[in-house]
This record gives structure tokens, sequence and C-alpha cells, in this order.
């Protein structure tokens, strides 16, 4: 989405004031640049960074405030004047010591923000028997014939493979995965733990997403990597539209609430034996879940933890 | 292993809820930052709280590696529960949303004081006072 951008120099006190008059004549969302916090971060750094003073002297006034608008047209910022003037006066009678209130506004292209990274975005290796490239890069990289290439575009969906919780999940994926299972995988996003499961030699895949966005990349992604025969991916609430079957495992990277909505039905998804990778989960998030295994019906077979992620290996009683 | 800080921004989203969308993308994409791993960081730290807006100050390193602090709701937000309004005035000077008293004006500032960049608590009153005057909100004693 193309965007316009209106910056205002404002002090720190009158920031929060600056920010609501915004949002109050329509922004879709405020940004807010405060010296205050860099001098804070200047004298009280928490992880030995360092800060120079060249890099914040532009706020002279005190802080920044940017207003991210939809860009409807060039004359947006000219329609929206009237009601900006009107906040910014009653913020200069409102007793706060606001500054010069001087803005400007800039079109944003949404290219200028959604690809820069990309640049940083570079192959990751699993294992040494599994490898994530993004496509540009498919080109630039041989592998031995069995070696699992995963081929993923970030685009806008959650699955990279440079997040912990992905790759946590990919590893256990490489141990539990047999030829022939069936897989389940909740929440697929970029789709790259259905994608692995069916190279690993799952037979067939479903991955679910409610996140139409997340549906149509992944069925990219599947197509691309050469699996549509294996790999089912359909929009779905958690297990709502998920066919009832016996998996032989089954995959959820989603977040701590998520995984315990669907904890107390999911053993109705899984084959004897059937096992559960759950991911998305906070180191200090781990026993919530641990300690909810019994009552769903579930035994825990191992923990695995990278950085500040886990994931939670367990196996439906038997 | 200093890293060198080179954005500090501080963002408004809804918790559980952030995407690529402004602010998160146009403020953290163009720092370089893999905007999707800010995202679901973001999302599983927050996904306790569903409903709240929550500031979030967000640190960008030399190397595009990042770290966020979350913050207490911003002081606009609180004012507007307390009075149980939607927006401010959308022509503050002559429609007022509300009246709020000095007590609830120094609860909200002392709730904020733990991440307001002020000195005391007066300052952090006026600020909240300024702040609720401009939206409109009539203060009495």
């Amino acid at each position: 989405m193309d965007l316009w951008r209106v910056s205002l120099s404002t002090t720190s006190e009158a920031a929060d004031a600056v920010s609501v008059a915004l949002e109050d004549i329509g922004a879709l969302a405020v940004e807010i640049e405060d010296r205050a916090d860099w001098v804070r971060k200047l004298q009280a750094p928490q992880f030995g960074e360092w800060v120079w003073e060249k890099d914040f002297a532009r706020l002279t006034e005190g802080a920044f405030v940017h207003g991210y608008f939809e860009y409807l047209g060039t004359s947006l910022p000219n329609e929206l004047q009237p009601r900006l003037q009107a906040r910014l006066e009653q913020i200069r009678a409102s007793g706060l010591e606001a500054g010069s209130l001087q803005y400007e506004w800039e079109k944003v292209e949404s290219e200028s923000y959604l690809d820069v990274w990309k640049a940083d975005y570079h192959a990751v290796s699993v294992s040494d028997q599994m490898t994530i490239v993004p496509s540009w890069e498919k080109e630039q990289h041989t592998f031995g014939s069995d070696h699992i290439v995963l081929v993923i575009d970030p685009g806008v969906a959650f699955g990279t493979g440079t997040h912990q919780t992905t790759l946590l999940c990919l590893r256990a994926l490489i141990t539990q995965l047999q030829s022939q299972m069936d897989v389940l995988d909740i929440g697929t996003g970029t789709g790259i733990l259905a994608i692995a499961a069916a190279k690993l030699g799952a037979r067939h895949v479903v991955a679910a997403d409610l996140d139409e966005v997340a549906v149509r990349v992944a069925r990219d992604n599947v197509l691309t990597n050469d699996v549509l025969d294996r790999v089912q991916v359909i929009r779905s609430d958690l297990l709502q539209e998920v066919p009832e079957h016996g998996y032989h495992l089954i995959t959820a990277n989603l977040l701590v609430n998520l995984v315990q909505r669907i904890l107390p039905v999911l053993y109705r998804y899984l084959a004897q034996n059937g096992v559960v990778l759950f991911s998305g989960i906070v180191k200090s998030q781990v026993e919530q879940i641990t300690e909810a295994l019994e009552n769903a019906k579930l035994e825990l077979l191992y923990v695995e933890y990278l950085d500040d992620w886990a994931v939670v290996c367990c196996r439906k009683k038997g | 292993m200093a890293k060198r800080v080179i954005k500090l921004v501080k963002l408004q989203v809804a918790a559980g809820k952030a995407t690529p969308a402004p602010p998160i993308g146009p403020a953290l994409g163009q720092a370089g930052v893999n905007i999707m791993m800010f995202c679901k960081e973001f999302n599983a730290r927050t996904a306790d709280q569903p409903g709240m807006i929550i500031p979030v100050v967000i640190t960008v390193y030399e190397d595009r590696s990042f770290t966020f602090e979350l913050k207490t709701p911003p002081a606009s937000v609180l004012l507007k529960k307390a009075l149980g309004i939607e927006s401010g005035s959308g022509e503050p000077n002559k429609k007022k949303v509300g009246t709020l008293s000095r007590a609830k004006v120094r609860e909200i500032a002392e709730m904020k004081m733990v991440d307001l960049n002020a000195a005391s608590v007066e300052a952090a009153m006026r600020m909240v006072e300024g702040t609720a005057r401009s939206m409109g909100i009539v203060i009495a004693d």
C-alpha cells in the first residue's frame, strides 16, 4: 500500500497529544521518534549497545511524530489541512510546551519498505540435509541430489526459516517424520513446514491458515517446490475447516494462546501414537503447555530450545 | 560486542495484531529490519493482552538486528478509556468531549510515570492535562 507520511517536529512532552490528533484525523498509524528515549539509551544501555549523539541530533526540538495515511491521491494533504491545523492550534493552547509543530508531507511507496530487507535475506542451513533458499538465489547454489532444498519467498506471510521457531520445527520434523505419514500443519504461513514434510516423504499434507494472504503465498510456494500432488492448502480458523482424520503428525507453530485453544480437541485429529509439534512458544510459556498435556490426552516426548524459543514435542496417549 | 543503535522508534500496535502494514512496515522496513520477524515476536509476547493498544519501543542496531520493549498504554488511550470515548474532539476548542477530575489526571500520570519521559509526577500531570485539553477534554478541580 502506498502511503502519505506527515512528519511533525514537536517536543517529548507534546508527542502523545500530537499522535492522538493524527489518529483522530484519520491516520492509520503513528510513529514517534523521541530524543528522551535516545538519551535514556545513552545513559543506561541494556545490551552493551552504544549510541552516537549525532544519530539523534536531528531531533532538535525533542521529537518527531509521523502519521501514516492511505495514499488517496495527491490532494489528500490539502484536504486534511484544516482539521490538522485546528488540532495543532488546540495543542498550542493546551498549556503543553509543544515546540514549532512544523510539518511536511511525503509519499511513501510500498516498495521502499516491503522489499528493502530482501537484501539481507539469504539461504539458511537447517541441517546437513536441508537448506532454505530464497527464489532469487536459487541459481547460485548447488546441492547433492538427496539434499532437501526448500525454495521459500517470504512475501507477507510468516515462515522465512530465519526465525527460531521455524528452525526448531523443521529440525523436529526431520527427526519425527517417517515416510508415508499423513501430516497436518496448522497456521502454515508461507507453507514452509508443510512443504518440508512433503519433501521428507509424507504421503499427504493438509496445510491450514486463517489468513487469505498466507493461503495464497503458501499455494505459490507449494507450486514452486513441486509438491502440489501431496500438499493441500486450505483456509481454516485453526481446526474449523480441517477434515477429521487420524493424522500421524501435526505441526502447530502458532502462539501460546492459540495452542491452548486447540489443545483440548487435538487428540481427535491424531492417529494412534500420533506426534504433535507445538511451537511459537516463548521459553517462559513452556510450562503452560506441558501442564495442559495430561488433560489433552497427550504425553510429552521432549522440549527443544533455540535462544528464547521452544518447540514442545508430544505424542497421543495409547 | 557493542552494537551501535541506528534507529530508536516508538510505535503503537494492537496486542497480538502486528502485521507488515503501517506503521511497522514503513518504520522498520526502511531501516532494513525483517518486519515479519518483529511481528511474530511482538504477537507472541502480547498474545495474552487482547484488545489493548501497546506502545513498543524498538531499537535497531547497525547489523539490522533489533530488540523491543513493551510500554504501558499511551496517556491518550487511558484518557479515552477513563471517559469511555472513541476519539478526541474534531473541534476541541468548540466541542468538548468530556470532563475529568484532577484526581483522575493524577492517577493516570502516576500510572504512566514508569515510562513517561517526565522528571516528576507534576511534570507528568502537566503532560496528561495538556494532552487531555488538546483532545477537547475539560479538567475540573
